[in-house]
Formats: C-alpha cells, structure tokens, sequence
C-alpha cells in the first residue's frame, strides 16, 4: 500500500466507521493495530491508499460486503481455554445445577464468543456435573468465519495457555502441538450462529445465563449501554449476566443490580 | 447519552444559571451564596465561578460566611473553592489570619484555601499551624505546604515527620516524597525501622524518585516476606517511573542494579501472584535489573502484560547481547516474540536464520525483520523462499527485508520469481520491483498485466507504473480494457510526462467512477492550470468519491476557482466534503482561510477538528496558536495528542512558550510534558526563560523536561539555570545537576552549597552534594 499511513485524522474517520458498523471502539493507543489491519484490507480490495479505501467502503460498497470482511477481520478477538474460570465454575456447580433440578433445562448465550473457547469451557464444566445434556449452550460472534471455526472444535495451540486445569484439558482436548480438537460430545453440545449484538434483532431466546465477557472493553460507553440493556430483556427472571473480570457496569447506572456469588460478581435484573 | 447528559441543562436549571448570572451583574454575594447549595451541579459550579469572578468584592462576605454560617458541607466546599479560584488580592492575608481563628475547622479551611491557591505568602504561618494541636489544622498545613511546594517549608515537615503523631507522620511523609529535596529523604528512610509508618515509609520512598532511596529500599528484601517484597518492587517501580519523569532513570538504574541484582529472584518469584499493578511494576524493576535467567518466568507474563512484559525482556536483551544467539537458538516462542526486535548484532544472524523455518508464523516474520535490520545479505535466498510462505505476514515480512536489504542478485531472483513463482509469490516479486523500481523486470511486468489472475494483472499495472522508463507511459496509454483502466490511470497519476497528462485529462470523463477519481488525483499532483476547468466540472460528479478527489485535487491550486469550490464545499451538509475542503483551505495560509479554520476547530466532529488544526498549524497568527493550545487541552485524546504534536514541530519560540505554559499547567501524564522534553534549542531558551521567573511547581516541570532531553544544550542551560536571581530555579537545576552524575555539576553545587547567597538553596546543595558523592 502506498500511502499506508493511518494519520490522525484518516483513524478517527475509519474508527466512527467501524463503531458504526459493529460497535468496536478504538482509542488512539489501537492505531497501529487497527493500520495493519486496514493496509491488509485495502490492498485486497486493491487499493493502494487508505483514504481511497475509505471512499470506497463509504462510497463503493453498496452491500457492505467489504465492511463486514474489514469488521470479521477486527473482531477476532483473542479467546482461551477455560479464561476467568471462576465465575464460569460457580454457574456450572451451583447456579445452573439448581435451575436444572426446578426446571429441566436451562439455557446459556455466550454473546460474541469468537471462536468458540468459552462455551466450550462451559460445556466441559456442564459435563463434569452431568447436566450437559440439559442445559442448551449457544454461542454467537458477528464474525462468520470465527462461527465456522468455532463449529469445526479445531483450535490454534494459543488456545491453551499458561496456568488450565490439566485434568479438564486431559479429558476433553486432544493437543497435537500444532493444534487443539475439542472432544466431539463438547463440541456439539453448543450451538453456534452468527450475531451482530448492535443489530436490531436478536435471534435468542430468554436465557438463564448470558456470558458477555471481555467484550465491553472494545465497546463506547454509549454502546455498552444500549447492549447492556439489550442483553438484560434476553434474560429470564433472576437470570445473570457475567461479564469480565476487569469489566464493571456499576459506573453505568443500568437497570441491572450487582451480586457477589462464589468469589464473583454477576449481573442481575433488579426486582 | 452518557456522556452529554450532564452538560444539557433543563429549562429550570438554564433559567437558575441565568439567574446567577444577574446576580454577577450585580455583585449580590449573599444571593450567589445561597444558590451554591442548588440542587444541579452544574447550577453550583456557575455559582462558585460567579463568586470567584467577583474577586475582593466578594472576600468579606465570604469570609464571613466562612466563620459564622458554614451551613452545610456542599456549600462550605462551595465557598472554599470560590475563594480558591478568586482572583482577589486580599484572600491571602485573609486566610493567614483565619488561620490563627480558635475553631479549627475554619482554620483548616484557611490552610487548605492558602495551599490550593498556592499562596508562598503563607509558608511561615503553615509552618506555625503544622504544631497546631488539633490533628485536622495540622494536616491541613502539610497538606499545604506540600501544594506550595518548596523547600522554605522543611523546618516544619521535618519534625511533623518525626513526631510520632500517626497522622501527622502520615501526611508530612507524603508531601515530603513529593517535595524534589534531598533532605526528606533520610527521615523517610528512618521510618522503616518503626512497624506503624514501614509500609509508609517504603510507599514514599518510591514517589521521591531518588536513586538515594534505592538502597534504603534494597535493605528491607532481606527479610522480607512475599507481601512486603512486592509493596518493595511496588515502591521501586514508583521510584524509577519518577525518575523517568525527572530525566534520571538511567543514574538511578545503575544505582539499582548494584543494590538489587542480588535480589531479582525473590523479586520474580512474588510476580506470579501479584495483580496486575503491581505486576507491571516489578516487570519494570526487573527489566532493569535482571538477568537472562529471568527471561522465561517474565515471558510468562506476556499474556496479561504483553507490553511491560516484552519492554523488561528487551532491557535484559540489550544488556547480555553476548549471550543472546545462544538464547535465540533455545528460547520459547513467547521469549523470542520479545527478543527478536532488539537484536542487533549479525552475530545473531545464523540463530535467526534457523528461526525461518519455525513453526509459529508471528515467529518467522519477527526473524525476516530482524535479518533486514542487521543486514545479513547471506539471508536474501531464505528471504526469497519465505515469500512462498502461505501467512501473509511471513511473507510480506520477507517481502520487506528483501527490499531492505538489496542484495546484488535481488534483481535476477525477483524477475525469475515474477515468471516462475506462485501466484501469491508472483505478486510480492511484484512489490520488490516496485520499491527497487528494477528497469530489466519491464519486459515480465508488461507481460503480467495481461495476467489471467486479475489480483496479478492490477498490480503489475501499479508496478509498471513506478518504472523510470519513457516506454511506461504508451504501454499504460493502451491499457484500456473496463478492468484495467482504473489501474492505469492510477499508475499514470505518479507519472509527470506530457502523454500521462493528457490521458489524465481524458481519464475525467471516462465513463468509470474510479477511472475519472484516478485522474482526478493525478491532475491535482501534476499541477498544471489547464486542468482546473475540468476538475471544477467533476464537483458536480453524481459519484461522492470522484467530487471529493476533484475538491482534493482543485486544493493544490492557489487560483481563485480553486479557492471558491472549497470555500462552497466547507458549508456542504456532508462530512467528508466539508473536511476535504477544510484540507484545502489548511494548505494555503490565506488570511480569509484563519476564521473558517477557527470555526472547524471547535467542529463537535473529531476529524474536522483534527484537520483544522493542522491548517492553523500553518498560520503564524496568533489566534491561531490560542487555537492549537486550547485543543491542547481537551479531553478527546485524539484531538489533545494531534495538538500537542502540532505544537511539537513548530519550529518557532512563539509555539515553544505555549508548550511551556501548557506543561507548567498540565497533569504530569499529559503529552505536552514529553513534547516538551524532545531536544530543540527553541525548547530549551523558552524553558529557561520561563525559568527565570518560575515558581516552585513550574521550576519543577521545566527543569525535569531539560533533564528528559539529554541533550548537550540543555545540559548547559541546566549549568547556566544555576546562576539565575531565582533562588526557586537555582535550587531546582541544582538537584537536576546533581542527578547527572558529572564531577564538574558536583562541584558546582559543593560551591553553592558555601556560596549561594539564599540560605535554603544553600541546605538543598549541601544535601543534594552529600547524596550526589
């Protein structure tokens, strides 16, 4: 690309673009992220200056073809095997386990879950308590192609990182060194299904857990709101919603109450 | 939402803020009084800022509210900070005389009003109130004193520090780490031996920032158990950041790898069940004292902490380079992803090689950029093999180094590539062409933009293009085919001949949007008045991109045609055309261009703001400066960074003075402080200017960005700042001499501390001379 330099001015239109299109929110300190990724997409759209991608996303791309390949590119987010356990092992021993015993089923949405390593966490942890086979897990990204990975079980070895349970990852992942392949009955206990969470509709029922983890950071404060509100009418009555370690909503002022359970915090509908 | 909720006023809380407006108008204390208890914050603040605005007018009441109504904690905060931001000139004494008032929550709201106004008129009265026997008064007056800063508040805080008094111990503690004089060192340090203040004590010792505190700190690791070595690696990691910010960070790294070396196993053995703060400190402290064994315990932490990670393992890598090509050979992934950038040696050049075959792709793009950086041509053949390499980063890494590195046979392998390679291979021999601009490749490029792969055939059309060669030019004129026009006439808009003009000319009525967007441009580059007629016409182009390219093209034209099209362009309803316009207006500093500038950088559109200011930038007015700095201060940090760097690289002493004040007023993580610090003799004469009437805060800032630059000249201006009438800068320069650590600095300050006629620039030279040694 011959004129691949993201000036400040070139960021600001490009990240209003992208927030438009799927919520994400750069800061100046992603620049050289977000350039790379950009000098990648223009050149394969065959452009050879940024602002002429620019123009050509804005003006040249009636469908949004281009925009969503540049948006599935973007939010690929880093995910791992069994991240920020804890919460994750409280709702599978105890929260879950006690909806099951009232009620039968029970539904898990891991919203925006990339290619899949969380709710396959969940589902392992599911069948270590014997109520895989109750609870309906479904996993949604806005990204197609992470969905197709996601549904493939076939993993990077970055998948699998420092400090996870062996005896979880002993008995549900086969790791080649190359790779990680996630144990088929884990694998097709989640369904998966594309999902923009800022569209208009969302095709999810009510569930009795939403896990929204490690998302909001990439979202405007403005778009957490309006997400957040829209993720508590997809929850049943006490239903949580768990969202990152390092995520709080208390600054938000949401209609959602927070609640310390085992060592972590959920999100609650307030009665 | 969120964010413009609290500044959108109701209709009752706009006619309450019109109301104290009329109260301004007619000096009604009493009633501005009574609406600093409003409900609205926003109907407050207008309230204080209207009593404030009243200066002396308003003292007596105020100071009489103070004393006998103090109805409420909202409204007494109110008329502390009303009295804080007053104007008024009899404030001062005011409050030293309510400092002596028998309540002592009056008198400690004297000693805060007296330090947040930083009035020095009230040292020896702060001083006094630091005895005083109420707890709160007293804390106050540290507190104080602390705003104030200086040095002529020492008799007081010293004692404070010594008193045993828990509160007062505490506050004195903080203030004097805070305090830039070697004197508050040495009590500090002397806390560590009493249970009640060692935690204080090693806090405090790392917000001094002194590699004189190093040692007290190292001396506790001894015994100390995991909580209390990482409160250590959380004091040491304070102190070397506040040595970055006062310019001595590699005197007090040498300090700390002398004291501390022994210790960079405990110190890594408490990182794993740190939390993240703490966490990034001690990889800091690490990275500057430890060794390549530490290297895998602090790749493990490249996850939660990939840049503080990577940074400490580039510090170790930089120092033991000797051992580094055995490392490159065995290291994890997570270790080289870390290691590579800083290699620097070619002795690492046949480890790095090995690296091109390794599993990880991020790992064999790293080892073509670092093969390119220590110019090992003996890699150029790997380098072509790694262009076959399926990920694109490994290739277009290879693809980089290969044009880096320009090898005598570059030129025969990349043409053979272009006719033997993969598609993927073919189109990066493609790139290598182009950026080397190889002549004998014409005849495989030619070739190539007849390419059945339509990826291929675009880009050796581009490729073509960049060819110095006057046969470019007819075969770009016969490529006329719809899919090949566009790439053609982009190809030709770089070019400068009479036939590239002409088709350009054409290209801006082809039927194609991006063929006549492509010429467009062009014209605008060639610069030729001829085509002005034709790019006026192509602003009324029913595509959006080809009326923008027209707009950008008609700005590279100082003629009036050009002017009016952006000037009607900056009132468009659409953003993209308003900012193109604005671009425009930016390039020619015409005096009518200032106030549309002006405008657009106050534009709610963050872009539009961005691009006005580098308009303004052009502009010597000084309307146009106050723009720049103002912008400086917002809160957008796209807009703060873009002004600050405007100011950065103007090279003029009028930009440099606005960069000083900004600094003087900004928090110390404000980009104008490392602005500041980039070395330019504009920089560095209004720095001492301003130094020679600096107050203690601004003696501080200044001194410390001419400490950051390193540089001969501010080095001198450093010694020249010792010998100015300001006893506060002299004092300050002197501490900053000292941290450079030359003999001829030590000297001098051992002569100040005999000769300088003010006693307490004398104390600090003594003190500073003594930790100096």
């Amino acid at each position: 690309v011959r004129d691949s330099t993201l000036t400040p001015q070139l960021f600001t239109i490009f990240s209003s673009l992208i927030e438009d299109a799927c919520g994400i929110h750069y800061e100046l300190r992603d620049k050289e992220l977000l350039a790379a990724k950009l000098t990648g997409h223009a050149e394969e759209v065959g452009h050879d200056s940024l602002l002429d991608y620019y123009y050509h996303l804005r003006y040249d791309d009636p469908h949004g073809t281009d925009l969503h390949r540049l948006v599935e590119a973007l939010v690929v987010h880093e995910t791992y095997f069994f991240r920020e356990l804890e919460p994750l092992r409280y709702l599978a021993e105890q929260h879950l386990p006690a909806i099951v015993a009232k009620r039968g089923r029970a539904r898990v949405w891991s919203a925006a879950c990339s290619t899949g390593e969380e709710p396959f966490t969940f589902a392992m942890l599911l069948d270590q308590q014997g109520i895989l086979d109750r609870v309906e897990i479904i996993g949604t990204d806005i990204s197609a192609a992470a969905v197709e990975q996601a549904r493939s079980g076939r993993h990077g070895r970055r998948s699998l990182r420092d400090n996870y349970p062996p005896d979880l990852a002993q008995r549900y992942l086969e790791n080649t060194g190359r790779s990680i392949t996630v144990a088929p009955k884990i694998r097709d206990a989640v369904q998966f299904s594309t999902q923009n969470l800022l569209a208009e509709t969302m095709n999810v029922d009510p569930c009795d857990v939403i896990l929204c983890r490690n998302v909001l950071i990439y979202f405007a404060d403005e778009q957490i709101v309006r997400l957040i509100h829209r993720l508590s009418r997809k929850l049943v009555p006490d239903g949580l919603l768990a969202v990152g370690v390092s995520e709080s909503l208390l600054r938000f002022g949401t209609a959602l109450t927070c609640e310390e359970r085992g060592k972590s915090f959920f999100y609650r509908v307030a009665r | 939402v969120i964010a413009t909720r609290a500044y959108q006023l109701s209709d009752a809380e706009r006619e309450r803020t019109e109301r104290i407006d009329q109260l301004v108008v007619r000096a009604d204390v009493d009633g501005l009084i009574a609406s600093v208890s409003d409900s609205s914050w926003t109907v407050r603040r207008a309230a204080v800022a209207g009593l404030a605005s009243l200066g002396d007018t308003a003292v007596p009441q105020l100071r009489m509210w103070l004393c006998d109504k103090r109805t409420g904690e909202t409204e007494i905060a109110a008329v502390v900070d009303s009295l804080v931001a007053s104007s008024g000139a009899s404030i001062d004494p005011a409050m030293i005389e309510l400092l002596a008032h028998p309540r002592p929550d009056i008198a400690a709201d004297a000693a805060q009003i007296l330090g947040r106004r930083r009035a020095s008129s009230g040292v020896p009265a702060l001083c006094r109130a630091v005895e005083h026997a109420n707890d709160n008064v007293a804390i106050a007056a540290i507190e104080a004193l602390g705003l104030i800063g200086g040095s002529s508040g020492m008799t007081a805080l010293l004692p404070a520090a010594r008193s045993g008094n828990f509160f007062r111990v505490f506050a004195a503690v903080q203030v004097l780490a805070r305090l830039d004089d070697p004197r508050g060192i040495a009590p500090i340090a002397h806390l560590l031996h009493d249970p009640s203040f060692r935690s204080v004590a090693i806090s405090a010792l790392g917000q001094t920032g002194s590699a004189q505190a190093v040692a007290a700190l190292a001396s506790l690791l001894p015994d100390a158990d995991d909580d209390e070595t990482r409160l250590v690696a959380r004091a040491l990691g304070d102190l070397i950041a506040r040595a970055e910010w006062n310019g001595s960070a590699a005197q007090v790294e040498v300090v700390m790898r002398d004291a501390l070396a022994p210790w960079a196993a405990r110190l890594t053995a408490v990182l794993a069940n740190a939390g993240e703060d703490d966490a990034k400190r001690i990889l800091d402290v690490l990275g500057r004292i430890g060794g390549m064994t530490q290297l895998e315990v602090l790749a493990s932490q490249r996850d939660r902490l990939a840049e503080h990670a990577k940074t400490a393992i580039q510090r170790i890598a930089r120092r033991h380079e000797d051992a580094l090509p055995q490392v490159l050979a065995d290291a994890e992934p997570n270790v080289l992803a870390a290691l590579l950038p800083v290699v620097s040696s070619r002795r690492c050049a046949p480890a790095v090689r090995e690296l091109l075959s390794d599993d990880d792709d991020a790992i064999r793009a790293l080892a073509c950029h670092t093969l390119a950086r220590i110019g090992d041509i003996a890699a150029v053949p790997l380098l072509f093999a790694a262009l076959e390499n399926p990920g694109p980063h490994v290739a277009l890494a290879a693809t980089a180094a290969i044009q880096s590195l320009g090898a005598a046979d570059t030129e025969a392998r990349t043409i053979r590539l272009l006719r033997e390679g993969s598609p993927a291979a073919r189109r990066h021999a493609l790139r290598i062409v182009s950026y080397m601009g190889f002549k004998n490749a014409f005849d495989v490029v030619h070739e190539a933009t007849h390419d059945p792969d339509p990826r291929i055939a675009e880009l050796a059309i581009t490729t073509l293009g960049t060819l110095d060669l006057p046969a470019v030019d007819e075969v770009l004129a016969g490529l006329t085919a719809p899919g090949q026009r566009a790439a053609a006439i982009r190809a030709l808009s770089h070019r400068t001949s009479d036939l590239a003009f002409t088709l350009l000319l054409r290209g801006v009525d082809d039927e194609l949007p991006w063929v006549r967007y492509y010429a467009c441009q062009g014209l605008g580059r060639v610069g030729r008045t001829e085509a002005i007629a034709a790019l006026v016409g192509r602003l009324r182009d029913e595509v959006p991109h080809v009326r923008l390219a027209a707009l950008e093209a008609l700005a590279q034209f100082d003629v009036p045609a050009a002017w009016n099209a952006l000037l009607g362009a900056a009132i468009s309803t659409d953003p993209d055309e308003v900012r193109t316009a604005l671009l425009g207006i930016g390039l020619h500093p015409r005096p009518l261009a200032l106030p549309i500038l002006l405008g657009a950088s106050r534009s709610p559109d963050v872009a539009t703001q961005l691009i006005a200011l580098a308009g303004l930038a052009r502009h010597t007015d000084r309307a146009a400066l106050d723009s720049i700095a103002a912008a400086a201060s917002r809160e957008r940090p796209e807009v703060r960074d873009a002004a600050v760097s405007l100011l950065a690289e103007r090279p003029d002493r009028q930009a440099a003075d606005v960069l000083v004040e900004l600094a003087i007023q900004a928090a110390e993580t404000h980009p104008a402080h490392a602005a500041l610090s980039r070395p330019s003799r504009e920089r560095i004469d209004a720095i001492y200017a301003r130094c020679e009437r600096a107050d203690e805060r601004a003696a501080i800032t200044l001194i410390a960005a001419l400490a950051r630059m390193h540089h001969p000249l501010a080095t001198d201006a450093l010694y020249r700042l010792v010998g100015v009438p300001n006893s506060v800068t002299r004092r300050v320069a002197a501490v900053a001499l000292v941290r450079t650590g030359q003999p001829r600095a030590l000297d001098i300050v051992a002569r100040m501390s005999r000769e300088d006629p003010d006693p307490a620039v004398r104390h600090v030279c003594l003190a500073a001379g003594e930790s100096g040694r």
